[in-house]
């Protein structure tokens, strides 16, 4: 139906890192194939503890999280949950994070030492993590460098994850291009602080959390719109998509797939019933993703 | 767990803004000390709302709940015959073991899912020697003790001057005296209600090298263990959940779980880190 790096999505979407963990769970409620592909929550090179709780505060038309990417590590992810990914019949995202360059490079080694996935998504975009993460991505110079230094070491076509905490997303968009990144997501969370008027304290563990849900959903549109024009590489947008005319809005401003975030967690079953409803829409209009994708701009 | 249309059999005010909510539900029978998380119908509500189930009977489930903000006031506002949809069953509940001398101690809204585990450590063993302790901050805030009547003997203690931790030394103090007057000291303690409440509580087990089950709270988000959101801190070298009273006065390493599914919300109270 539609292609990123070669590699053919049976549907225009996915999930976004961070609220599917690896899948087990939300295979519960609907059938992974089913999905384009599957994008992991972030994976370091060794365990992460994550931030303290309280970890999510629900905002209107949205929620903070401060989860901080606690994750076992890529040796545990390696035992625990890529052979489950291998065998869910789908295109596999796994999301990389990581403090330093070094850090980024040594979760791809092991990952391709284990038959890998069919992309890595690098996130450069974690506003939950003191050093590193979000500090790569707001800066147009460490973006190119993380993404030629890993592109340097695999084959496996590379993603990278926008922030949408900069002046103009559509340099470090050109950026991540020209360093030979295969494909970009975008946008990851807004950041954003909720302070509880009881105790007269910021309400999340972590202090600052990143914003998602419907409430982001018109500035991350605008910088897909943005962005479509700025590169030539595909682009997996997101933010706030709830309903499936939220998803044609991201493929009409330049999304060559969409990815289902925070919805997964209002509906189980909402990256299913979005998928129906792009269906439906292509049908009544009589075109196809081609037709659309840029539609708008 | 699934997904679970649900058909709303009743709803009505039990206590100062406490409802009980009672779903007709052909799931998976819950075990005592699970929840359910009921998916939002406003559209304005972003994330699912996880209730502790109270009691489960025959095809109905019953949810007690304090109308605390948007959340919990559209659920307030479910009519009878109107249908929600819910995940069900979630997390890991209370172990019904075959100890003969057993504590319940409950603390505000943390008494509604101790009432399924009374009924069930009472089917389970009818000649269980089963105490009830209920504390409430005030007359307003009382639940549910007729039923837990049915179920032990039920001691309950107000403290209209609502400090937790004078709630939580009254309940304390009950059990020491009960002890002190010849009553024999409990093989197992399950306690569910406020942090400082359930603290002091692990504490005293501790003390006393007493079993104790404690269901934790955390705020959460997706509710069935794929966010991370809900986490508390244990010893990084826990096995959490097993049937132990072994207490190592070493401080541990901690690491976070999850309050939400495999680990939780039911956890050893000696495999916690009380903060």
């Amino acid at each position: 139906m539609i292609k990123i790096a070669n590699k053919e999505w049976k549907t225009p979407v996915t999930v976004a890192s961070g609220t599917f963990a690896s899948g087990r769970e939300y295979g519960e409620f609907i059938n992974l194939s089913h999905l384009g592909a599957v994008t992991t929550k972030g994976v370091s090179d060794v365990p992460w503890s994550g931030n303290p709780a309280p970890r999510v505060a629900e905002t209107y038309g949205g929620m903070l999280n401060s989860i901080g990417v606690q994750n076992v590590g890529v040796k545990m992810f390696i035992e625990k949950d890529l052979e489950f990914l291998q065998n869910t019949n789908t295109n596999i995202i796994v999301n990389i994070c990581g403090h330093t360059i070094d850090d980024y490079l040594k979760v791809i080694e092991a990952l391709d030492d284990h038959g890998g996935a069919h992309y890595y998504e690098l996130n450069v975009s974690c506003p939950n993590i003191k050093e590193g993460g979000i500090s790569f991505g707001v800066n147009a110079k460490e973006t190119e460098k993380l993404t030629s230094a890993c592109r340097k070491i695999t084959k496996t076509p590379l993603i990278v994850k926008l922030s949408p905490n900069v002046t103009d997303i559509t340099e470090i968009a050109k950026a991540a291009e020209e360093a030979g990144a295969d494909a970009l997501s975008l946008i990851n969370t807004l950041k954003g602080i909720a302070i509880d008027i009881n105790s007269k304290k910021p309400f999340l563990g972590g202090i600052t959390g990143g914003l998602s849900g419907p409430a982001i959903k018109p500035i991350a549109v605008r910088m897909v719109y943005e962005t479509y024009k700025a590169v030539k590489i595909p682009i997996i947008g997101m933010g706030g998509i709830f309903r499936p005319e939220d998803a044609i809005e991201f493929i009409l401003a330049g999304a060559s797939a969409v990815a289902i975030g925070t919805a997964n967690f209002s509906n189980p079953r909402a990256s299913i019933e979005i998928i129906n409803g792009i269906n439906e829409y292509l049908e009544k209009n009589n075109t196809d993703m081609q037709g659309i994708i840029g539609a708008a701009t | 767990m699934n997904i679970h249309e649900c058909e709303i059999f009743s709803q009505k005010q039990i206590a100062a803004e406490i409802f009980e909510l009672i779903l007709k539900y052909d799931g998976e029978d819950p075990a005592p000390g699970q929840f359910v998380s009921i998916v939002p119908k406003d559209k304005n509500i972003i994330l699912p709302r996880p209730i502790s189930v109270c009691c489960f009977n025959k095809g109905y489930l019953k949810l007690v709940y304090k109308r605390l903000g948007t959340g919990t006031a559209s659920i307030a506002n479910l009519k009878p015959k109107e249908k929600i949809n819910i995940i069900a069953p979630l997390g890991t509940g209370f172990r019904l073991t075959d100890h003969k001398n057993i504590s319940i101690v409950g603390g505000g809204l943390g008494v509604p899912p101790l009432l399924e585990l009374a009924k069930r450590l009472r089917e389970k063993n009818t000649n269980a020697n089963i105490k009830i302790y209920l504390g409430f901050r005030d007359e307003s805030q009382v639940i549910l003790v007729d039923e837990f009547k049915k179920y032990g003997e039920v001691i309950v203690t107000l403290d209209p001057s609502n400090p937790l931790e004078a709630l939580a030394s009254s309940i304390n103090s009950n059990l020491n005296n009960d002890i002190s007057k010849g009553t024999q000291k409990p093989d197992i303690i399950h306690t569910c209600g406020p942090y400082i409440l359930m603290k002091r509580i692990a504490q005293y087990a501790k003390e006393e090298n007493i079993l104790c089950f404690t269901s934790l709270e955390q705020r959460m988000a997706c509710t069935v263990g794929a966010c991370l959101a809900c986490v508390v801190k244990v010893p990084v070298s826990s096995s959490v959940n097993t049937l132990s009273a072994n207490y190592d006065t070493n401080a541990p390493a901690f690491e976070y779980r999850r309050v939400c599914t495999a680990t939780g919300p039911v956890f050893n109270a000696n495999e916690v880190i009380w903060e």
